[in-house]
């Protein structure tokens, strides 16, 4: 309450500056990013700033020469007033970039890198496969599989033909 | 402008004819040339509405000395 009233009778000016005299450390740093920012876009054809900040002489003398009647610019003046407000006109902002290229070839790339952990990992990592997958093994699960008749109707044992021991042709 | 861009039409010829004499007052002619880009944009598909919107505004480039993109080839790349 008593401070409300303080800082009506400080005046709304006066605000800032006592709060900097009193903190001591006087007003912030600008950050860039903070600050309104150039891009181009469709939804967005008039961008809060201009794209060139830093006029060059003749850049000045042309954005005077702006002033009057524009019928009296020439098209490269006009073009070069273009350009000094936008980075990109509306046709070179549609262009299809190579981007695409970039961006498989870096999928592939990491693909390529996983692939090469992988064998390795086989080679160094991994300890020998059981000794279920021996050929030997293999040879008497299969045979096993056949002696119960496994999936006679349409799988396994129906393309086996029991009389001669040898797969149905 | 950006706003009116925003919005799902594509703005009447009296809308963008105001729009180029705010920019003569505000003595910018690279507002006014993205203006006509832009609402050229908005058309789309429809590529018969920018000629119709050039030609309504014909006396108001003639007058403000506006050139359009295409006379200035900057519908090219």
């Amino acid at each position: 309450m008593l401070a409300t009233r303080a800082l009506r009778l400080l005046g709304k000016r006066a605000i800032s500056t006592s709060v900097c005299l009193r903190g001591g450390h006087g007003v912030a740093k600008i950050e860039a990013y903070t600050l309104p920012a150039y891009f181009d876009r469709r939804e967005n054809p008039l961008p809060d700033i201009c794209y060139v900040q830093d006029l060059s002489a003749e850049q000045v003398s042309l954005k005077e020469k702006e002033q009057g009647s524009w019928a009296a610019l020439s098209n490269e003046e006009k073009v070069a007033l273009y350009r000094i407000s936008f980075k990109q006109s509306f046709a070179e902002m549609g262009e299809a970039t190579a981007e695409w290229k970039t961006v498989i070839g870096g999928v592939l790339f990491v693909v390529g890198i996983t692939g090469l952990i992988v064998l390795w990992q086989r080679k160094y990592v991994y300890g020998p496969v059981p000794h279920t997958f021996d050929p030997e093994w293999k040879a008497k699960e299969l045979q096993r599989m056949l002696d119960m008749r496994m999936n006679p109707v349409e799988g396994l044992a129906a393309k086996w033909d029991s009389e001669n021991k040898q797969w149905k042709k | 402008m950006n706003t009116l861009i925003g919005y799902d039409l594509v703005p009447e010829a009296k809308i963008v004819d105001s729009a180029l004499r705010a920019c003569r007052r505000l003595n910018d002619l690279a507002s006014a040339i993205r203006n006509l880009e832009a609402v050229k944009d908005k058309a789309g598909p429809h590529k018969e509405i920018y000629p119709y919107l050039i030609q309504e505004l014909q006396p108001t480039l003639s007058e403000l000395g506006i050139s359009t993109p295409e006379q200035l080839g900057m519908d090219k790349l």
